[in-house]
């Protein structure tokens, strides 16, 4: 029989409720919602989903940074289910895909994106809630589904558990002192599992999430001026881009007490320029792939182990995790192994991916996940990122099978004829893709766009007569990346 | 030298050079994302040798326009 996690995301969140009712919990834009407002939302929508799904069902909730998608995380959490966030301006056939694999039994849609599809995979759906009886907070095992590239066609669903992201917060909670002053930045979406950071640290510190009205990456340093914010959590491209728009002048981020990145690796460049900007703030690097549950290795940087260049280190795995590197060419480098209460178990209807992944070393019974990501580990115990085993990427933090990219433009291109490739430009990753013969990439743009989330959708594509090969008749990816990286615009 | 520099862009998205006009937000119909648009300002820059207040510039309706940008460097001195 499960018992309830004192750090349980929907605990957390109820303690504060109790403790801090009339706090401001949620600001988006201007608009602001305390902590026993936003509860009444949460017990209404947890009373729908438990009068019109089954028990620990999964329940989808379409939504951009609105009321009703973190009411409707709420709601679901308190009612004992599993949230599966969809995002609005993501392709319906990626919803659709999300929708089926999760085998999601409801949806939570604030307006009418989406509800065609619902209604066609004959899933009930709420949109008005403001009449439901309110139901208290019944014990639940899995948090959320989150879905991410997958290699071989489609997104892939990881099913975390609610004790997965206790463990997470246990930490972070314990280990740095935010307290209800804090105003924490919202700047993940929901889709992306760094929200579930921004969400459940600030409302288990009883803080205020600070949302931005609208999306914009280019008013950054007015946003966190406007807002007071204290914490902040974005990948590092974001810092990047801040940084080429000379919004991080010396001291010009007062408010800060708290810097945290993730998704991707950390510059130091980027990092000092931070550091000097948000000159009252602790600054941390995270990693974490959503396989290990948010985040499970961290680095604080101090002014006595800042470098000049390279990227930050991933530092230790935190909490009662464990990381340890599966050495290949040298002793201390290999493929980066977790493992420890925020791994999860598999992936959702992937027996074979879950096998190649989740793995037992000869001498324990403990499950590992493999990352496909190489580390160094220093002597001090430390795991620097080195690169990917295979060809992901990331951009703005989130991961790219290139081969989903490749295999939808299928149809037209034989595999062999198309590569898609990241490359780094002003600090920050974006995606070309290849073609090895002539045609006309407007409409294989338009396929792309119509099927990929916008951070998948290469910045172009290309079309080069035959891909060129080094001396060893090797594929050259080098000269494909400066064929572009160089071009204006 | 706007026009020529998203010529490329607006010819992959199929758009004419008749529909370059002052009103043309880059960003909100998929001609620039916020990275690229950045790019952008930052090569118009280099290329006339000045520099703008980029995140002040941004709090301005119509910043992200074709006349927004133009705007942008000529009150940007």
């Amino acid at each position: 029989m499960s018992t309830l996690h004192p750090f349980d995301p929907y605990n957390v969140f109820q303690a504060a409720a109790v403790k801090y009712a009339d706090r401001i919990a949620l600001r988006i834009g201007e608009r602001e919602w305390s902590y026993r407002e936003l509860e009444t939302q949460a017990a209404a929508i947890a009373g729908w989903c438990e009068r019109n799904t089954p028990t620990r069902a999964r329940i989808a909730v379409f939504g951009k940074k609105e009321l009703a998608a973190y009411a409707g995380i709420l709601g679901i959490l308190r009612s004992g289910r599993s949230y599966v966030p969809l995002h609005p301006d993501h392709p319906p056939v990626r919803w659709r895909s999300v929708l089926e694999q999760s085998g999601s039994a409801a949806c939570i849609l604030p307006s009418n994106v989406g509800s065609d599809i619902a209604e066609e995979l004959k899933i009930p759906i709420l949109s008005d809630w403001s009449n439901e009886a309110h139901v208290p907070p019944i014990l639940g095992q899995e948090a959320y589904v989150m879905f991410t590239s997958g290699s071989t066609g489609g997104p892939k669903g990881v099913p975390v558990p609610r004790n997965n992201v206790a463990a997470y917060l246990e930490h972070m909670l314990t280990r740095y002192s935010f307290t209800p002053e804090d105003r924490f930045s919202q700047l993940f979406e929901l889709t992306f599992d760094l929200s579930v950071h921004d969400l459940f640290v600030c409302w288990g510190s009883g803080a205020c999430l600070c949302v931005p009205e609208d999306d914009s990456a280019l008013r950054m340093s007015a946003y966190v001026e406007a807002n007071a914010i204290t914490s902040w959590f974005s990948v590092p491209s974001l810092a990047a881009l801040m940084r080429r728009m000379r919004s991080l002048r010396a001291g010009a981020l007062p408010s800060l007490k708290h810097s945290f990145f993730c998704g991707e690796a950390l510059s130091w460049d980027v990092a000092n320029s931070w550091r000097e900007a948000a000159s009252n703030s602790t600054v941390v690097n995270l990693y974490g792939p959503t396989e290990a549950t948010i985040a499970i290795t961290e680095f604080e940087l101090t002014s006595t182990n800042s470098q000049r260049s390279g990227t930050v280190p991933l530092g230790r795995a935190i909490g009662r995790n464990k990381a340890k590197c599966i050495p290949d060419t040298e002793p201390n480098e290999g493929e980066l192994w977790l493992s420890g209460p925020q791994v999860t178990e598999g992936y959702l209807g992937r027996s074979e991916e879950t096998a190649n992944a989740f793995k037992q070393l000869p001498e324990g019974n403990e499950l590992w996940y493999a990352t496909g990501d190489r580390v160094r580990v220093d002597p001090d115990g430390i795991f620097h990122f080195i690169g990917r085993k295979d060809d992901q990427a990331k951009v703005l933090g989130h991961r790219v099978e290139p081969a989903e990219v490749d295999g939808l433009l299928a149809p037209v291109v034989s595999p062999a004829n198309v590569l898609t490739l990241p490359f780094v430009k002003g600090d920050i990753t974006r995606l070309v893709t290849f073609i090895d013969m002539e045609l006309d990439t407007a409409p294989l743009m338009e396929h792309l766009r119509a099927n990929l989330p916008a951070y998948m959708v290469p910045e172009r594509i290309v079309c080069v007569g035959a891909f060129p090969t080094t001396a060893h008749g090797k594929l050259d990816r080098a000269t494909l990346i400066s064929m572009v990286v160089d071009e204006q615009c | 030298m706007l026009q020529d520099r998203l010529a490329p862009r607006m010819d992959r998205l199929g758009l004419a050079k008749h529909e370059f006009t002052n009103d043309l937000d880059l960003l909100r119909i998929g001609i620039l994302d916020s990275l690229a648009f950045v790019d952008l300002i930052t090569e118009l820059e280099t290329a006339l040798g000045m520099q703008v207040d980029l995140e002040k510039a941004f709090d301005r309706p119509g910043a992200t326009t074709i006349g927004g940008v133009i705007e942008l460097f000529l009150n940007g001195k």
